[in-house]
């Protein structure tokens, strides 16, 4: 089912269909558009479900819609005085026919839908996945590798890297509110629920790239800001990126960036956020230990840009940027900013 | 003139005091319904002010114009106005004004408590967004989704105002469904079997009895949100160990049926509306009404349809999946028996004609997008983007097509006078336009992955032009609003004199003067058939169309009428008015008990709450006593 798709989309390229909407079929839209290309299996089952609807859907609205503006034509005319149009009550025949009809089409949908609907349930490989746990926060991520090592466990924050072709398994659970994961060319949604109830979802990407996730269940004030990267990178590359994740990064000697080092803590920020290797072990907030080197700033808010522009915008103050999150605003002098972000930035 | 009148012992003509309490203690369906009218049409053009606030909100990527505090509570009320006050309240309306003349009634069967209804209506309406003046109007979306409504993620008075609004308005509905069953069960015109009555009348029915079983659930799942508030209950607090998704099996145990106590009602207007401007009897009569049997029992067994991404399973994703895409089936029946009413018929394209026939086209679309998301696995991408947002603007604000196909059906009645047709029709242009363009590329949008309930987004994921595409065109069905307005205040002013039957009518009620008089039928008819006007006039089969053009025989003959022949009319009573007054003081006491320090008073609300208590037993008691005049 999943490898018919190419030959299905050129097959409706040469039907008839919204323009629109095939513009979006043959290139991407953007990073969340799940009907143009996408890299994931489930997202491609998705993607050909959709549009095995949206033609089938095209069929019957052109059908329906063309006999209401024939009707609309054809019997426009005023028969004239004394006159009355036929006073039909009924055709038993057509009833059951347009009840037949119907029902064929809805058999149609279903029928090829159950098996998906099971292989989404079930991940293709369960015992060489990869086990990540998702832990949903208002209005951040946090992601951790529980089985890198033994007896460790590596922890980040709003950006989740896997290895390219390998199936990824993650528990989701939230610390407060339910959120939704979604990561579009990946897979659809599943929802993140606080409590006992620890969902399942299981994805992979074919190709690498960094592809864009959000949060799809409203959960609150930033609920709009709520949104995460899933970075696919070759396998050694991941295994390159385990390994340097589990020792943690070495503490600044001298400079700007020693001066952000002891700001870090002088200015309370260690009571919330956890660098590994260092005396600051918040738990609160995002894990920074990576930060230098993610892509974005405030759970995909801002672009973590190499002159430190989006992590200064942040730290200056937060509210501004993603008013109502947890982080205050600290108030920070421009050069002190400066110098936690200078630090920030060493940290890979 | 007074003195006059006095002097010769004539009472005096009421003066605005007198007029207005005419009104607060009336018991006659069709002022209630009038007033119902009233209060649903000033909050269309507030839930369409908050639509255009959204609007404008979105009109570009990272937009500053709402602060996600506001446009989270102006989203929510959104919702929740066109919901429970727009849609229901028209629903409200349009039963009030018109089953019981289809029917052959006097009045409703429980006349006071059909005031009640009203009043429990407007002050529940009230209660609902009372929280604006607090600055913390709810919150939390339509659906209310917990624990985002419990004190620990949300402390505010948001949530509290959505339970005792909500809480309001459903006991209103509940009371008006009983009433409406009764009356329709028991007052129909002698000879008027339910196969004979008219298409609207048995949607109202439908829409009664679920109203009186959806609503309940409700009522309990906000008791229990209330005690986690209040009284520091655990029903939803994953903390204490409870599942926070039971809310959400309650919550939509009653939100789908309700979605057909919204489009039902719209589905019988369609159902006369053609049947009159394509001068044919309705195509296989018995079947749309029996589809409307299957869709209202059916809108019991799809509640996890709004759940397939909560982690139900598969086994069960795969059994709502199908049970949902079973009503479209009866709903297809639906839309060909309309098409084929039309089919060969006379079509005069008036503009209730024009609304109805948009709304069979939106609604159509409405339909193929909501079998689209019945699909499981595409459901879970599709499931809170803007795709689900197309959908139900499609069929929820496409109901509106169907309450403006009412509105200016049923106005001549009410008021004597036409609407006029130029401005009707630009009014159905620019709404029609408005619509497609403004709810149409959210479609793509959904598709193109642009999520829900999001008061920003960044630019350059695609999204930039149609949202700024779709403010514009809000913009064109504000102004059609703003015609029907004009064109309101013009009939009424000066419009062209109605008569009792302007549009060649088919059932009872345009067998009356317009307005009708106070007890609608000077004598009650005997019915001998569906669509029984039409069947007097031109003969159950059409046979005396030529005799009628040749003599049009007088319409809206009220043979006896009415002078000298004594018709009892209940009393209007004030208590009603009093007893939904205690009920929503008590409510709004409730809320009040929230602490200090986010608004509330504290213990001290609890004054108002007895307060509130005491007001509506001594209403209820009054009334129970009250002398039947």
């Amino acid at each position: 089912m999943l490898r018919r798709s190419k030959g299905f989309a050129g097959l409706g390229l040469t039907l008839l269909g919204p323009s629109l909407l095939l513009a979006g079929c043959v290139q991407s839209v953007g990073p969340m558009d799940w009907v143009g290309p996408v890299a994931g299996d489930q997202a491609e089952a998705q993607r050909w479900v959709t549009w095995y609807l949206i033609y089938l859907g095209a069929a019957v609205f052109v059908f329906v819609e063309g006999w209401l503006l024939y009707n609309i034509i054809k019997f426009r005319r005023p028969l004239g005085p004394g006159r009355l149009p036929p006073q039909i009550h009924g055709h038993p025949t057509v009833e059951v026919l347009w009840t037949v009809i119907p029902t064929l089409i809805v058999a149609a949908i279903a029928v090829p839908s159950v098996p998906a609907i099971f292989s989404f349930a079930q991940p293709p490989d369960e015992a060489g996945g990869l086990r990540v746990e998702v832990l949903a926060h208002q209005w951040w991520w946090e992601f951790r590798y529980p089985e890198v090592g033994p007896g460790k466990t590596i922890t980040v924050a709003n950006e989740l890297v896997i290895p390219v072709g390998r199936t990824v398994i993650a528990t989701l659970s939230s610390a407060d509110v339910i959120h939704s994961f979604w990561v579009p060319k990946l897979a659809g949604k599943v929802d993140v629920i606080p409590g006992r109830q620890k969902n399942r979802i299981w994805f992979n990407a074919r190709e690498p790239g960094e592809y864009y996730g959000w949060c799809a269940e409203f959960c609150g004030t930033q609920h709009a800001q709520m949104r995460f990267r899933v970075k696919a990178v070759p396998a050694a590359e991941f295994e390159a990126w385990v390994r340097a994740r589990l020792s943690p990064p070495p503490e600044p000697e001298e400079g700007l960036a020693r001066r952000g080092f002891e700001l870090f803590g002088a200015r309370g920020c260690g009571g919330c956020h956890t660098i590994e290797g260092t005396p600051y072990q918040g738990k609160v907030g995002p894990n920074l230990t990576n930060i230098g080197g993610r892509s974005t700033v405030g759970a995909g808010v801002l672009e973590n840009d190499p002159e430190g522009r989006g992590l200064f915008r942040w730290v200056k103050n937060p509210q501004a940027v993603k008013p109502g999150n947890k982080m205050p605003y600290l108030g920070l002098s421009d050069e002190d900013v400066l110098a936690i972000v200078a630090y920030l930035k060493t940290l890979r | 003139m007074a003195t006059v009148g006095r002097a010769v012992g004539v009472t005096p003509r009421p003066g605005f005091w007198g007029y207005l309490w005419s009104w607060l203690t009336t018991v006659d369906h069709k002022r209630i319904g009038i007033m119902y009218g009233v209060t649903t049409l000033a909050y269309l053009l507030w839930g369409g002010l908050e639509a255009l606030l959204i609007r404008l909100q979105l009109s570009r990527p990272e937009n500053t114009f709402l602060d996600p505090n506001t446009y989270n509570q102006v989203f929510t009320m959104h919702g929740l106005t066109m919901i429970f006050l727009v849609v229901m309240g028209f629903n409200s309306t349009l039963f009030n004004l018109v089953v019981p003349l289809q029917i052959g009634a006097r009045d409703v069967a429980y006349p006071r408590l059909n005031a009640f209804s009203y009043w429990m209506f407007l002050f529940g309406s009230v209660l609902l967004n009372l929280g604006w003046l607090w600055g913390q109007a709810p919150d939390v979306g339509w659906f209310g989704y917990a624990p985002l409504t419990g004190v620990k993620a949300d402390p505010g008075l948001g949530p509290d105002f959505y339970v005792m609004g909500l809480q309001a308005l459903g006991i209103s509905s509940v009371a008006a469904g009983l009433n409406f069953v009764a009356t329709i069960i028991n007052h129909r015109a002698p000879g008027m079997s339910l196969f004979k009555m008219p298409v609207f009348t048995w949607m109202a029915l439908l829409t009664s009895f679920l109203m009186i079983f959806a609503l309940p659930v409700l009522a309990i799942a906000l008791i229990e949100v209330m005690f986690d508030r209040l009284f520091g209950t655990n029903f939803f607090n994953p903390d204490a160990g409870a599942n926070p998704l039971l809310w959400q099996h309650l919550f939509w145990i009653f939100g789908h049926p309700e979605v057909y106590i919204l489009v039902l009602p719209a589905m019988g207007v369609i159902s006369e509306v053609l049947p009159v401007f394509s001068r044919k009897p309705l195509f296989g009569y018995s079947f749309v009404v029996l589809s409307g049997v299957f869709i209202a029992f059916l809108s019991y067994g799809v509640w996890a349809h709004h759940m397939f991404a909560v982690g139900l399973g598969p086994v069960a994703n795969t059994v709502f999946g199908i049970t949902t895409m079973l009503i479209g089936i009866p709903t297809g029946v639906k839309i060909f028996n309309w098409l084929a009413t039309l089919w060969r018929g006379e079509l005069r394209f008036k503009t209730p004609m024009l609304f109805a026939l948009a709304f069979i086209a939106v609604f159509t679309l409405g339909g193929i997008s909501g079998v689209m998301h019945a699909t499981v696995p595409s459901n879970y991408q599709q499931t809170d983007t803007y795709f689900v947002v197309a959908h139900f603007h499609y069929v929820v604000a496409g109901i509106v097509f169907a309450v403006f196909a009412g509105i200016y059906y049923w106005w001549p009645k009410y008021t004597n006078r036409l609407l006029d047709e130029g401005l009707g029709k630009l009014h159905f242009w620019l709404f029609f336009l408005g619509f497609n363009l403004t709810f149409g590329p959210m479609h793509l949008l959904g598709l193109w992955g642009m999520p829900r309930r999001q008061y920003t987004y960044p630019a350059g994921l695609g999204w930039d032009f149609w949202n700024a595409f779709e403010s514009a065109s809000a913009l064109l069905m504000a102004l059609g609003t703003l015609v029907f307005l004009v064109n309101a205040v013009k009939s009424l002013r000066s419009g062209v004199m109605a008569g009792a039957d302007p549009w060649d009518g088919r059932t009872l009620e345009w067998t009356i003067p317009s307005p009708p008089p106070a007890y609608n039928f000077a004598e009650i008819p005997a019915v001998s058939h569906r669509d029984e006007f039409w069947a007097r006039k031109y003969g159950p089969h059409g046979e005396r169309a030529q005799a009628r053009a040749a003599s049009r025989p007088l319409s809206g003959h009220n043979p006896g009428d009415g002078h000298g022949v004594h018709i009892h009319l209940p009393n209007p009573s004030y208590y009603p008015l009093i007893v939904a007054f205690g009920i929503a003081l008590g409510m709004f006491g409730a809320v009040m008990l929230r602490p200090v320090e986010v608004g509330g008073l504290g213990p001290l609300g609890w004054a108002l709450v007895g307060f509130g208590a005491l007001i509506t037993v001594f209403g209820s008691y009054g009334w129970s006593f009250e002398p039947a005049g």
